[in-house]
């Protein structure tokens, strides 16, 4: 077990803080959303996100809080090939990129 | 089912009990290692009248918020066995592309009733053997292709647990189907790996249901992409499912730590029977649509 302490130590606090930091804005959105009295919003695209944020828009925060939680098992493989690179663990660091690049195409396919 | 473009206003206290209601679902997924969009899914459409496309994506959302919640228990217990994820995620994403393209080609139906046949020989297979593990040392000597031992300890009597995982090639191709199933139905992945892992590789349960619940963000991720790409996501509900599961995945870290292995494989066993019997209604249009 070469590295499960070195894998553990960089893929746990990055799904801790994806967590955490999703967990707080979509509680925020929702809290807001609440206040406002508005229950009802489709996700804000990607790039009107800062702009509606800036303006307390709940679902902006909302979505903020989605785009974290979705980024954050991307995160933890790109993590997890970090580690790989500095051990210079040849066969993971080619089954991490596979992985990466077998995500990418299901999303092109997908999104074609 | 087609997305009838109509949105419905959630009240905040409808929101609040679905949050509660996805708990179960969160936390089920946490201690058998499943994605819960098959309990998700028809609470949303059966219970809420979500429409079917929003019931997905909001359950896509809920299946990353469960394996994100658990895993960072599990990671931190050394449960999740990080490089065998990797491994298996491999060819669960090739699985679910291949799965994806040709399900256009296929009757659902059938499809159905073969996956339920499927699970339930995999509960009995998992009823009738006990649990089998060899330590790295034994699993060296006989060489593969990579090394994927690991350890653990036990959350319920803090014993720890080295083990050497077997058949990867094996599991390379069982895990190519579990992702081709969920690509072709939408469902069934880590009801696939658990068995896969457990059986044919011989990992010990707790670590096969917790990388499998690891490995089941990556899966849901593509979808979730896509979903948020084309707008298909409804910010308030995908929120109300995240907080539930997430504090539903709590909750099944805690359980899990409680029970022994033994239990869980029972559990497990009766899930795989209730899941094989809701296909055979969903085969003949009874149980939540596809």
């Amino acid at each position: 077990m070469p590295s499960q302490s070195a894998l553990c130590g960089v893929v746990q606090p990055i799904l801790r803080w994806g967590m955490i930091l999703s967990l707080a804005l979509m509680l925020f959105g929702l809290a807001l959303g609440i206040v406002a009295g508005v229950q009802e919003a489709s996700v804000v695209p990607l790039e009107r996100i800062p702009s509606q944020v800036l303006e307390l828009d709940p679902a902006a925060f909302l979505t903020l809080g989605i785009v974290m939680l979705i980024a954050t098992p991307l995160a933890r493989v790109v993590g997890a090939l970090c580690v790989f690179l500095r051990e210079r663990d040849r066969k993971f660091v080619l089954v991490s990129l596979a992985v990466l690049f077998s995500v990418a195409l299901a999303v092109l396919l997908g999104a074609a | 089912m087609s997305y009838s473009g109509h949105r419905r206003t959630m009240e905040p206290l409808v929101l609040l009990l679905i949050a509660l209601l996805c708990m179960s679902a969160g936390a089920i997924g946490a201690l058998m290692g499943i994605g819960g969009g098959l309990i998700i899914i028809p609470l949303l459409t059966l219970g809420f009248g979500v429409p079917m496309q929003e019931a997905i994506g909001a359950s896509l959302i809920g299946v990353i918020a469960t394996s994100t919640g658990a895993a960072t228990k599990y990671v931190k217990q050394g449960l999740t066995n990080v490089r065998l994820a990797l491994f298996l995620e491999m060819s669960t994403t090739i699985g679910s592309i291949v799965g994806a393209l040709i399900a256009v080609y296929t009757d659902q139906t059938l499809l159905f009733l073969l996956f339920s046949m499927l699970l339930v020989y995999a509960g009995c297979t998992m009823l009738r053997r006990t649990e089998v593990i060899f330590s790295p040392e034994q699993v060296a000597a006989e060489g593969q292709m990579v090394d994927l031992s690991c350890q653990y300890v036990d959350p319920k009597n803090n014993c720890q647990v080295s083990y050497g995982v077997k058949g990867l090639k094996k599991g390379l191709a069982y895990s190519s189907v579990a992702g081709m199933l969920s690509g072709l139905l939408g469902v069934g992945g880590g009801l696939i790996k658990v068995p896969v892992m457990n059986v044919c590789m011989c990992v010990p349960l707790k670590a096969a249901t917790a990388t499998s619940n690891f490995m089941i963000g990556v899966t849901a991720l593509t979808g979730a992409i896509i979903f948020y790409g084309h707008g298909l996501l409804d910010a308030y509900l995908c929120g109300a499912v995240a907080l539930g599961t997430f504090g539903g995945a709590y909750v099944g870290t805690m359980v899990m730590a409680r029970y022994s292995a033994s239990d869980l494989r029972k559990w497990f066993s009766i899930l795989l029977f209730i899941v094989a019997v809701t296909m055979v209604l969903k085969a003949f249009g009874l149980w939540g649509g596809a």
